[in-house]
């Protein structure tokens, strides 16, 4: 029997505004106890002084992309749960776009298997729509749950056909299955870049309209109310998808979304010197969508924050805009991102970032909770708003550094992080 | 059991069976269960929640192979692990003593395992053979000359 009481910290929860004082006794990886104040311990219950920090449930990230199979250059399983570690992600879920796709059984068993082996966080993974996610077939969905895979999606691209992605929702009935949209209309977004509008026209650069999102997410999301459906909108970039969300929600269809740090953090404007760092799909949008996805976030529209972690080298990043792929890493940044430019200058709560980050992704998938409360797994990080994250190529654990933090400086630091009782990661004793 | 969308054995007899006071569920790819069915029947989504319903009957009905094809489910395979009777599924079946029938003709395989059709409790030869004869019933009353042959052996016999 081990026991460790982390003291002095200050825990987040989602009934409290803001964090609350509080010790947490753990023993053999189970909470069982916290309490204000917690002194009357055996002598060989072990230590963790918490003072000024903020111990925050793990994280659980709805949309990573791992690579493995296929890329295994751009990032492995093994590294992208290291790097999810790194950022005091606890959870992921694995997108199906690999070579070859997630669509089928076998494949969710043999990627489960690797993770098992090798992931230092939890790896869950999704399984495709349709075969090889070519959006004619549907792939054998029944075979994929019973397989472990804890939701459906073409991510990367849109069920292009209407019928088939009705088909696909009525199916995924049977097996109490949520589907998750990537919302873009391949015609509309076309060969472009970057989102549509000045910027696009300043840099040269082909545009993408919101539109492109706007018609697939109502598309969507009809299906959804006709099929009745579960369905989760992914990375959600525009004002005018949170109004189709808001709109869809009060109908009652079951509707989730997530939103990204980057589409809250940046936009078009960002993108000045051609920067591939800022290049994603979907496109970081204008300075008023950046507001609108925050006002959304803190109302409640938004169920998930999400990074869409998508590593690439550095080498298909050095391309030029247009040649570059889409997409940066995010797992390692997330948290010090949203402290450093929302939570420190209180544009967005501790409760909301926990609600958004850590509760509803697992209550979405029906994962275990890791709330912060006796009889839980002892599963959180301890973050210091006192010290800082500089994302250098050394920080990351990553394969990859597609990010537009790279070699930035932020507020706060992810410093311990705790699964099932034992601190996996622990910035304090590495530095030394 | 199956595809309830498409079929017309479906249709009338479950209106059949309700009228002669049974319970009717249906159970199947959701992509075959129609929208509008009637009130009385009570729809199942998992194999396992239309079993724990107690049915005395499964009435399974004929897969069209093509309907794959239209994405209306992914494979034979996965079809007959989820909406067909595997043997594991006609193990419980026969220790429950449930009855098993079938239109006809049967897919082997996709709705059902062979050991199915030897089953005690399998009805799907007998509803063939009474098919066979109310169908000659049926025509034999249809056709006019008959009719008339008919309606005299029955005013004979009234009177
Ligand atoms: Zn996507």
């Amino acid at each position: 029997m081990t026991r460790t009481l982390f003291h002095g910290g200050q825990i987040v929860t989602e009934e409290n505004r803001n964090p609350i004082k509080r010790d947490i006794l753990v023993e053999d990886g189970l909470i069982i106890a916290v309490e204000e104040s917690i002194t009357s311990v055996n002598a060989d219950t072990e230590k963790v002084d918490c003072t000024g920090r903020i111990i925050v449930p793990g994280l659980y990230d709805v949309h990573v992309h791992l690579r493995e199979p296929g890329r295994e250059d751009k990032e492995t399983i093994e590294t992208g749960a290291q790097a999810a570690l790194n950022g005091g992600v606890t959870g992921i879920l694995a997108m199906p776009n690999t070579t070859p796709p997630i669509d089928n059984g076998g494949m969710v068993r043999y990627v489960l298997n690797i993770a098992r082996e090798k992931a230092a966080v939890t790896v869950h993974t999704t399984g495709c729509i349709t075969k090889g996610r070519a959006g004619h077939a549907l792939a054998e969905i029944g075979d994929m749950v019973a397989g472990g895979a804890i939701m459906i999606t073409d991510d990367g691209d849109p069920v292009h056909d209407p019928l088939v992605l009705r088909r696909a929702m009525e199916y995924a009935r049977n097996f109490d299955l949520i589907l998750g949209m990537h919302c873009d209309i391949k015609e509309l977004f076309n060969e472009g870049a970057m989102n549509e509008g000045a910027a696009s026209y300043r840099l040269g650069l082909p545009g993408i309209p919101t539109a492109s999102e706007e018609i697939c997410m109502e598309r969507d999301l009809r299906l959804a109310k006709l099929t009745g459906a579960r369905v989760h909108i992914q990375h959600v970039s525009s004002a005018g998808g949170v109004e189709i969300i808001k709109r869809f929600k009060n109908e009652g269809v079951q509707v989730t979304a997530e939103v990204t740090p980057h589409h809250l953090i940046f936009n078009e404007d960002d993108i000045l010197d051609y920067n591939t760092h800022y290049k994603m799909n979907p496109p970081l949008r204008s300075v008023e969508d950046n507001e609108k996805l925050l006002e959304a976030l803190n109302e409640g529209v938004f169920d998930c924050i999400a990074t869409d972690h998508a590593p690439h080298t550095s080498f298909e990043k050095k391309l030029d805009f247009c040649s570059a792929p889409f997409g940066i890493t995010g797992l390692e940044t997330a948290l010090a991102s949203l402290y450093d430019r929302f939570i420190s200058k209180d544009k967005l709560r501790w409760d909301t970032l926990v609600r958004c980050f850590s509760g509803a992704p697992r209550r979405l998938l029906k994962l275990p909770s890791v709330e912060i409360k006796k009889g839980n797994t002892a599963e959180f990080l301890m973050f210091n708003p006192a010290e800082t994250t500089t994302a250098s190529k050394e920080f990351f654990c990553s394969k990859s550094v597609n990010s537009p933090f790279f070699n930035k400086t932020m507020q706060g630091l992810v410093e311990k992080v705790v699964i099932g009782g034992v601190v996996k990661m622990d910035r304090t004793k590495s530095d030394a | 059991m199956g595809d309830i969308l498409h079929s017309r054995v479906a249709r009338s007899t479950m209106q059949c069976c309700h009228k002669l006071g049974m319970e009717v569920g249906i159970f199947g790819p959701a992509t075959l269960l129609p929208a509008g069915a009637h009130s009385f029947i009570k729809p199942f989504y998992k194999y396992e929640d239309a079993l724990a319903w107690q049915p005395h009957v499964m009435y399974l009905l004929r897969l069209q192979l093509e309907r794959q094809k239209a994405n209306f489910f992914p494979s034979m395979r996965e079809y007959h692990h989820t909406f067909g009777l595997s043997q594991e599924r006609f193990n419980e079946i026969e220790r429950e003593g449930i009855y098993v029938m079938h239109p006809g003709p049967v897919n082997r395989g996709v709705e059902l395992v062979d050991a199915v059709m030897d089953y005690e409790r399998c009805l799907i030869n007998t509803q063939v053979e009474n098919g066979i004869a109310t169908r000659m019933a049926i025509l034999y009353l249809l056709h006019p000359s008959n009719r008339k042959k008919e309606a005299a052996a029955v005013e004979e016999h009234i009177s």
